[in-house]
């Protein structure tokens, strides 16, 4: 495992009081500048020839950026921050059957959570059931993970737009382009409870075609995982890799159609983090090689 | 014979260049097309759908299946919509218009959309999707006019594969940034036509809507100038120069995103001068 800037552990500020993510362990995981911090972890190995998912790698993949996200040496401490023993926890994820968050992924969050202190009957993994699912229903905390995707309204399917299932009618949300998603981030049973995101790199969807939304040939494989604690810098960095991937494939900067414009009007208006690059401490881990950011 | 009763094609082939359909055709609704293809079925909505058969075909061995699917929309201007909306890749020789690229054909013929996609693109998965594609063509007897608005673009400097037609809000959303709370007035009754454009300087948006009558078409040139323009001359926003004028009582151009006033005023001259 490479690291390619310094340790900055001593670095991390912990602040209390972020509303709409409501950690109180972890804060917001900021650096002491104010940058938003975000890991990004890539590891070939993580895909198999066939396309398979390495389920122990993704798991140590996710551990070491969640350690390195809240600055801690073990995983395991870093997970007693994120959760508590008495709450209650969603999984938020994503069963898009062309390109769904891989269940070895799954597993990997529910186990570290029950190793967390987590109570197993506590722990619940679901996407289009969250309004029905008794464990979502009394959730005390959320985790939120997805692929990363284009999207027919809001230009990327990104863990911002990963909550509307909560809602009483996503298509409330479609309008202009999506650009009210961070609203959601604001109401119940959302609001204040997203204790980490986490953005699917291992093979994101660039474009779209046809009614189905997919084709093999518009993923690639990344060998990523972005994490952290507020969405909006996580889809950000994500963003951009898709767009870079896109000025590649096209040959000529081909920007993302409809404008995934929600994911900076989530920051400037809902206070769900910041977009710019500038405002993102992104810290690399591992596979450096075409990072596309 | 249901298919005939349901008013689609009545062949969806049985199999086609060694692909063969693993069951019957299911078919959907305007209710239950989100079970299919979850939100995406919005899109067709947009344009009218009135009903979507979906047949699945698996390939020799070692090939992926390939997706047959038909819909049908409200009108052949609804057909051409869609078909505008999705197109992708190369032209294709199927139905009255067609694309392909990334292993999805897609074209339209009357009343029909239909897009055929391989999900593992091979050299055999194109041969079958086209046969596939051109069978369906082919038990479509019927055909259906472009809107007469499509040829209202002018097509000097028109981005080849740019030019959608529609006639919902979300549609126009997708290609052209125009903010919230539909300020164009685009619905049903008031479809449009946009296109890409080559312009000095680089590259702008020309929309034409053609409105129902006269006082819708005069609110919607207020909302525009209200939030685009400075009282009725051009106005810079932070992606471009937006202009706009009249073609007559019910029909109105717009220009956005165009890189400086003259390109902007230059575009919407040639819209309010007419085709070629």
């Amino acid at each position: 495992m490479t690291r390619s800037s310094t340790d900055r552990r001593g670095f991390l500020q912990v602040t209390g009081g972020a509303a709409a993510a409501g950690l109180l362990g972890v804060g917001r995981a900021e650096t002491a500048d104010g940058k938003a911090r975000v890991v990004l972890v890539r590891r070939r190995e993580v895909l198999g020839a066939d396309g398979g998912v390495n389920g122990p790698l993704v798991h140590q993949m996710l551990n070491d950026a969640v350690a390195a996200l809240l600055g801690e040496k073990d995983a395991g401490a870093a997970w007693r921050r994120i959760v508590d023993p008495s709450d209650v926890v969603g999984v938020k994820t994503n069963v898009w059957d062309p390109l769904r968050t891989p269940p070895e992924l799954e597993q990997a969050i529910h186990e570290e959570l029950v190793r967390a202190g987590v109570r197993p009957e506590n722990v619940a993994v679901d996407d289009r059931g969250v309004r029905s699912n008794p464990v979502f229903q009394r959730m005390t905390a959320l985790v939120n993970v997805r692929p990363m995707r284009t999207h027919a309204w809001s230009g990327l399917g990104t863990c911002l737009k990963n909550v509307i299932m909560f809602t009483d009618n996503p298509p409330d949300y479609h309008g202009d382009s999506c650009a009210t998603l961070g609203a959601i981030w604001q109401k119940a049973p959302v609001a204040g409870k997203v204790r980490l995101n986490v953005l699917v790199m291992l093979t994101p969807q660039f474009h779209s075609v046809g009614p189905h939304s997919f084709a093999k040939e518009l993923t690639w494989p990344y060998y990523g995982l972005i994490v952290g604690v507020q969405p909006v810098p996580v889809d950000a960095t994500g963003a951009r890799i898709i767009q870079a991937k896109r000025r590649l494939h096209f040959g000529a900067d081909r920007p993302v159609s409809p404008s995934p414009h929600h994911i900076e009007i989530a920051g400037s208006r809902y206070g769900l983090g910041p977009s710019d690059p500038a405002r993102i401490d992104l810290l690399r881990l591992g596979l450096a090689e075409d990072a596309l950011v | 014979m249901i298919a005939a009763i349901l008013g689609l094609p009545p062949a969806l082939p049985d199999e086609a260049a060694g692909w063969k359909a693993a069951a019957p055709a299911d078919r959907y609704d305007p209710r239950t097309i989100f079970r299919y293809i979850d939100g995406h079925g919005e899109v067709y909505l947009a344009y009218g759908m009135a009903a979507c058969l979906a047949r699945r075909y698996a390939g020799p061995e070692g090939e992926g299946d390939v997706v047959v699917d038909v819909f049908e929309m409200a009108s052949p201007a609804d057909a051409f919509g869609v078909f505008t909306h999705s197109r992708e890749g190369e032209r294709a020789d199927v139905g009255q218009d067609g694309s392909y690229g990334y292993g999805t054909l897609a074209f339209w013929k009357g009343r029909y959309f239909v897009s055929a996609y391989a999900e593992q693109e091979t050299a055999r998965s194109h041969t079958a999707v086209l046969a596939l594609g051109r069978s369906v063509a082919a038990s479509i007897a019927e055909t259906g006019e472009r809107p007469a608005l499509a040829g209202r673009l002018p097509r000097g400097g028109l981005e080849d594969g740019s030019l959608v037609y529609l006639r919902h809000p979300r549609i126009l959303e997708a290609h052209v940034p125009v903010g919230p709370d539909n300020p164009l007035g685009i619905g049903p009754e008031s479809p449009a036509v946009t296109g890409r454009y080559r312009v000095e300087g680089g590259m702008a948006d020309l929309l034409v809507v053609e409105y129902a009558d006269p006082a819708a078409a005069g609110a919607a040139a207020a909302s525009f100038a209200r939030g685009f323009l400075d009282g009725d001359r051009p106005a810079r926003r932070d992606d471009g120069w937006c202009a706009a004028g009249g073609m007559g009582d019910r029909r109105r151009a717009y220009v956005l995103r165009a890189p400086s006033r003259e390109a902007a005023l230059g575009l919407l001259a040639a819209a309010k001068g007419g085709a070629p």
